[in-house]
């Protein structure tokens, strides 16, 4: 770190005039300071600091001091950093051409290139904001910044004592990055770091690393996610239900009915719609379940493609008990031979595979949908869809245990959420599914999820955590939820719970706690015993 | 140990008279054979157990019933005289009169053909004399088969005709049934055909959708629904239909149960459909048939209401032998016609018989057709022995001998003709399609082993259960002796099961495999009780272990055929005697070899055995439904 500190001050004076040589710079500071309508991606912290630093002028080494004292958390932002973000703040945004600009024109007004080092970290921490993440003529571009052959040894000395440690290590930072997010290294990288810094050094041996493991990893996922991720919701869906079924005979079906269209605009209706996922193996297991025994819809339960979270609701039953598996075989099913031996010898304990520990007792799962933000109503929409193929599902009792996951939290972040999560902490959701959607936006969802831990909820756009040794913060990018509730592609409430379009008889359970699925620790809430009351009496009404 | 028979003796005579017989064990029923009446009542015949155990489930614990086999089947100078008039004329007719290239081409055997087919008797070989049939035995019947295989599509009519078709009437029918069918079918006038198989079921009997259900009168059932792949299904007058009833059990509870049913095309609402155009076989008339409330008068029901399961069980497993004799005489056509050409095709001045490897494939095709007809005869012979005696396994493993035997000689001889043999001028090609069905129809080879493994391993395993359970108890004295005996047969192997020696059955030329034989069967033994100890009854999953057990019964099964065969010709004098000794010391050896490799799979953790491997390859296939790796050109970067 004091090396580096060295280097910043020494620079000043020429990145001041770097400065000047950005093109969309036009002289007063003041101007400097023009923060973007596209805030999402701003620290308003940064901003802060962005515009005291600027209050101060450069080439005074009392401000370089106070630059350094203000510093908190390395998260102060450089000359260079200051220098890529006017750029992005320009008339053309952020975009690869801007980005390339600063980048030549860092080259070009230097022969010596001093402050390299400092230039291509900012360079790397300014890639995600650009968009650049993935384009390796980018990452070319800032490996070609180093002068050449200067930091090649010449002798075995050189070559002993680490030369040219901290460009090694810049280098080495371009290559992590490049590899953190997957861009393959090819001849180009390597001519080009053989250029700088001759056969033998560090970056190449991480060249070689990258190029021995990548390829192994590449095929190495057996289930692989289409990247980037398809934008038609419907295609997302049926990608994430295709994905939990695992199954090639398994049927994606799309519950709609016209009479829900709403109305965009004029002259465009969006029809809401369910997706759902079943396959023959399910169904037949289906007909078989014991009619009086309920089913359940389980949910939102989350699965993730990439970084994009969706929410899917399961159907399913108990567990099967036992005895029902080894069922006793006909004597008369096969025409041929026999499938049952009568002898009273078992399987030898060397030859006996089967689960004994391992086996978790699970309820076999009949369908799953996806269905954005589902209430009891939506869901139950679906189940009258299901029921075409699955006559026996007129018959069953379904209960709908639906948990308080908040995962599918709305575009509003910022900082109005630290203090919604205050109030959240000793409400408790409501029973009734009318008030279910208008409650979403802020109530007791963060703290029911961070008190599981699953997901960690941020005021800012995800969390940064900031690498000590090489002065880089990373930041890791705020997941895009989906489906997103305030698209009217999704269903809030199509049906009122008084519509008698679903014929089956339907229960409710509230669970208070999030993943508490026998809810036997709820307190107002009604009960699972409850519950049977309440199927007990709508079985008398109906 | 075994409830074994008291006498044994073989009964030569006429087909019309057979001696009573006594057994000792209690279990069986004794009774006296009628003079001419073969068919006895419905509860005797319907056995799905086996009645008394002749030869090949004894395999299973290591045991050589050589009574059973030895000497090999005779029959006395009159029937032999009586067969050669018959199959005389067949012979002659099948020679000149039948043009089998046409029949395959126009996928269709003339009415004319079927005519005279019937004026020879050959539509009803099985049914006595008293309903109109010529009333053969199992020996005669597979004898005429040899001349009939000729023309493949003919004796697939027939035998769907008379091996399954009418059967069920035969053994199960009562006597108006018989006296109002049987006589018409013998003759050819009518037709039978066996419905049974649906598009949704093929061995689950209980996915059979055809149903029947009784009218309100009572009189009749109404049979409803669709059976496919009916052979004669287009041109049968008289249908043998199993279709699903609604019965009161034990319980008194109402269960669906399978019936069979004699069906006329008169009584209306039967449909058939296209002929299917097959591969091979193509004279065969194979079509869909559709009952739509057909009614069945209460009479034609066979056996009892609910009672088809058996029934069905027991058609199929008698119908099967004379496939050996069948194929052994195709096999002895095509080493004919192509030995003909091998002797006078020169190439590089030398002709092609001098050549090794076309060598190879006359031996392979005279071995083969020598084994199959050794099995087939010796299991009709047995068939033949009074008292009704089951040989559904030793039937079984003739058939799947037979039959992927036969695919492999008819290419071996294509082959030699090379080029000529796949040319539609010659018949090899005919040949080789219709040799596909063989391994298809009438159970398909791969349940035939389970049935056969399956058999065996019941049958040894009630008697080996006390010992397994002994064992895994860990009782001291019995783990050592085990053991003692284990490291015995390890350094000193001798095992002597009586083939050889003094007391021995086995001509001395015949020594050396004989005691391969007995080797073969001692260790199979032994191979099927560590079987079971390690399965136990889930061994019904272990399909790959039940085809090695299956497997290698069936070639012990083989070797004592040619064996006993061999023993009796050089015994006798048989023109060509040494050629079969030497067929059947080869044959012997080579499988002698096989068996032992097989057994050694095995054994536990054996490397031979890549059953794991294997298991996990198809599931990694099946998962994803195709084949799995990346081309070979195929980049990463």
């Amino acid at each position: 770190m004091g090396s580096f500190q060295w280097i910043s001050r020494s620079l000043i004076p020429r990145a001041s005039a770097f400065l000047a040589s950005v093109p969309s710079l036009s002289g007063s500071f003041p101007r400097l300071v023009h923060i973007t309508p596209t805030a999402n991606l701003w620290q308003k912290d940064d901003v802060k600091k962005a515009v005291a630093m600027t209050h101060k002028l450069p080439g005074k080494r009392e401000d370089a001091k106070s630059k350094e004292d203000s510093e908190d958390n390395g998260a102060a932002l450089s000359v260079y950093d200051m220098a890529f973000r006017r750029a992005g703040s320009g008339p053309r945004g952020r975009t690869k051409s801007t980005f390339s600009q600063v980048v030549d024109s860092f080259c070009e007004q230097d022969i010596r290139r001093h402050g390299h080092v400092e230039f291509i970290y900012a360079a790397l921490r300014c890639i995600p904001m650009f968009g650049l993440k993935r384009d390796l003529s980018v990452y070319h571009s800032l490996l070609k910044v180093f002068p050449k052959e200067v930091f090649v040894p010449v002798n075995f000395i050189q070559r002993m004592f680490n030369h040219y440690a901290r460009q090694q290590e810049c280098a080495l930072a371009v290559l992590e990055q490049m590899e953190h997010n997957g861009v393959w290294p090819t001849r180009e990288t390597k001519d080009i770091l053989v250029q700088v810094f001759g056969n033998k050094c560090h970056p190449i041996k991480k060249l070689h690393r990258i190029l021995y493991w990548f390829p192994k990893f590449r095929h190495a996922n057996p289930f692989p996610v289409p990247d980037p991720l398809p934008t038609d919701p419907l295609a997302v869906s049926s990608l994430a239900l295709n994905r939990i079924a695992n199954d090639l005979d398994a049927r994606v079906t799309i519950y709609q009915s016209g009479s829900d269209a709403i109305d965009v605009n004029e002259d465009k209706q969006v029809v809401p719609h369910i997706v759902g996922i079943q396959s023959p193996d399910q169904r037949e297991e289906l007909s078989r379940h014991d009619v009086n025994k309920p089913l359940y819809v389980d949910g939102p339960e989350r699965v993730w493609l990439r970084d994009t979270p969706i929410a899917y609701y399961i159907l399913r039953g108990d567990v099967i008990p036992a005895d029902r598996k080894n069922e006793h075989v006909d004597p008369e099913r096969s025409l041929y031979y026999p499938l049952e031996l009568d002898l009273d010898l078992e399987r030898d304990l060397g030859d006996d595979l089967s689960f004994h520990v391992e086996d978790v007792p699970e309820g076999p799962v009949f369908a799953m949908c996806v269905a954005g933000d589902a209430d009891q109503a939506t869901l139950a929409r679906w189940i009258t869809g299901l029921q075409e193929d699955n006559p026996v599902l007129t018959q069953m009792p379904i209960i709908f245990r639906m948990t308080e996951h908040d995962f599918l939290e709305s575009e509003q972040s910022d900082g109005e959420m630290g203090q919604e999560q205050q109030l959240a902490s000793d409400q408790e959701p409501e029973h009734d599914s009318k008030q279910r959607g208008s409650t979403y936006s802020g109530e007791a969802r963060a703290k029911t999820c961070s008190e599981s831990g699953e997901y960690q909820l941020d005021s800012q756009d995800g969390y940064a955590e900031f690498d000590k040794f090489s002065g880089r913060e990373w930041r890791r990018e705020r997941a895009k939820v989906w489906p997103n509730h305030t698209s009217p592609f999704m269903v809030t409430r199509v049906v009122p719970p008084e519509d008698p379009i679903c014929p089956t008889l339907l229960a409710r359970v509230a669970c208070s706690t999030s993943s508490n699925r026998d809810c036997s620790s709820s307190t107002s809430s009604p009960s699972l015993f409850d519950v049977q009351h309440q199927v007990e009496e709508l079985k008398i009404a109906l | 140990m075994l409830a074994r028979r008291a006498a044994s003796l073989l009964v030569g005579g006429t087909r019309s008279s057979r001696r009573s017989f006594w057994c000792v064990t209690g279990h069986v029923p004794c009774w006296l054979y009628p003079a001419t009446d073969h068919s006895l009542s419905c509860s005797r015949l319907l056995r799905t157990g086996s009645v008394s155990t002749i030869y090949a489930k004894d395999l299973f614990q290591g045991e050589l019933n050589k009574e059973e086999v030895f000497p090999f089947p005779e029959i006395s100078n009159d029937e032999l005289d009586e067969l050669n008039q018959l199959v005389a004329p067949v012979e002659k007719f099948f020679n000149e009169e039948v043009d089998s290239a046409n029949i395959d081409a126009e996928a269709k055997i003339p009415r004319e053909l079927l005519q005279r087919l019937g004026e020879l008797g050959l539509f009803g070989m099985q049914v006595p004399v008293e309903y109109g049939g010529l009333g053969l035995s199992n020996t005669m019947y597979a004898r005429l088969g040899e001349c009939i295989s000729m023309d493949a599509s003919i004796s697939v009519t027939l035998a769907a005709h008379q091996a399954i078709g009418l059967k069920g009437i035969l053994i199960a029918g009562t006597e108006e049934q018989k006296q109002k069918y049987l006589p018409k079918l013998s003759s050819g006038e009518q037709i039978a055909a066996f419905c049974l198989t649906e598009p949704g079921s093929g061995s689950d009997a209980a996915s059979i959708k055809t149903g029947a259900t009784l009218s309100e009168d009572g009189k009749n059932f109404l049979l409803n629904g669709t059976k496919v792949w009916i052979s004669n299904g287009g041109i049968a007058d008289v249908f043998t239909v199993f279709a699903r009833t609604t019965v009161p059990d034990a319980q008194g509870q109402s269960t669906d149960k399978i019936t069979a049913f004699i069906v006329e095309r008169a009584f209306g609402g039967i449909t058939s459909g296209k002929p299917e155009d097959k591969m091979g076989i193509r004279g065969s008339n194979t079509c869909e048939v559709n009952f739509e409330n057909t009614p069945v008068p209460v009479e034609n029901v066979i056996g009892n209401v609910g009672g088809g399961f058996k029934i069905a069980m027991n058609i199929l497993n008698t119908g099967r032998f004379s496939m050996g004799s069948l194929c052994a005489a195709m096999i002895r056509r095509l080493i004919a016609m192509s030995a003909e050409y091998a002797c006078t095709r020169k190439q590089f001045n030398k002709r092609l018989g001098d050549f090794g490897m076309i060598q190879e494939k006359f031996a392979v095709m005279a071995m083969q057709a020598y084994v199959m007809e050794s099995m087939a005869y010796l299991t009709a012979g047995m068939l033949d022995r009074p008292g009704m005696p089951d040989c559904s396994v030793e039937a079984a493993m003739v058939k799947v001998f037979s039959s992927e035997g036969a695919w492999v000689c008819v290419s071996e001889a294509l082959q030699v003709l090379g080029g000529l043999g796949f040319m539609k001028t010659y018949p090899y090609e005919r040949y080789l399609r219709d040799a596909r069905i063989l391994s298809i129809f009438e159970g398909t080879n791969e349940i035939l082993r389970m049935f056969i493994a399956l058999q065996g391993v019941q049958h040894s395993g009630k008697i080996m259960t006390n010992r397994v359970k002994e064992m895994k108890r860990g009782d001291v004295a019995l783990v050592f002796g085990t053991l003692f005996k284990k490291m015995k047969d390890s350094v000193v192997s001798t095992v002597d099961l009586g083939l050889t020696g003094k007391d021995g059955v086995t001509h001395p030329s015949l020594e050396n495999s004989a005691k391969k034989l007995e080797e073969n069967v001692y260790n199979f033994g032994n191979a099927v009780y560590i079987v079971l100890h390690r399965f136990g009854k889930t061994i019904v999953d272990e399909q790959l272990v039940l085809k090695r057990l299956a497997d290698v019964a069936t070639n012990c099964f083989a070797m004592t055929a040619v064996v006993s065969r061999a023993s009796r010709a050089i015994s006798i004098g048989l023109r060509n005697h040494d050629h079969e000794v030497l067929l059947a010391n080869t044959f012997c050896s080579q499988i002698y070899f096989k068996n032992n490799y097989l057994m050694s799979e095995l054994q536990k953790h054996a490397p031979e055995n890549m059953d794991a491997n294997i298991q996990k390859i198809a599931f990694d296939v099946l998962n994803q439904r195709q084949y799995l790796c990346s081309s070979p050109l195929e980049r990463t970067f």
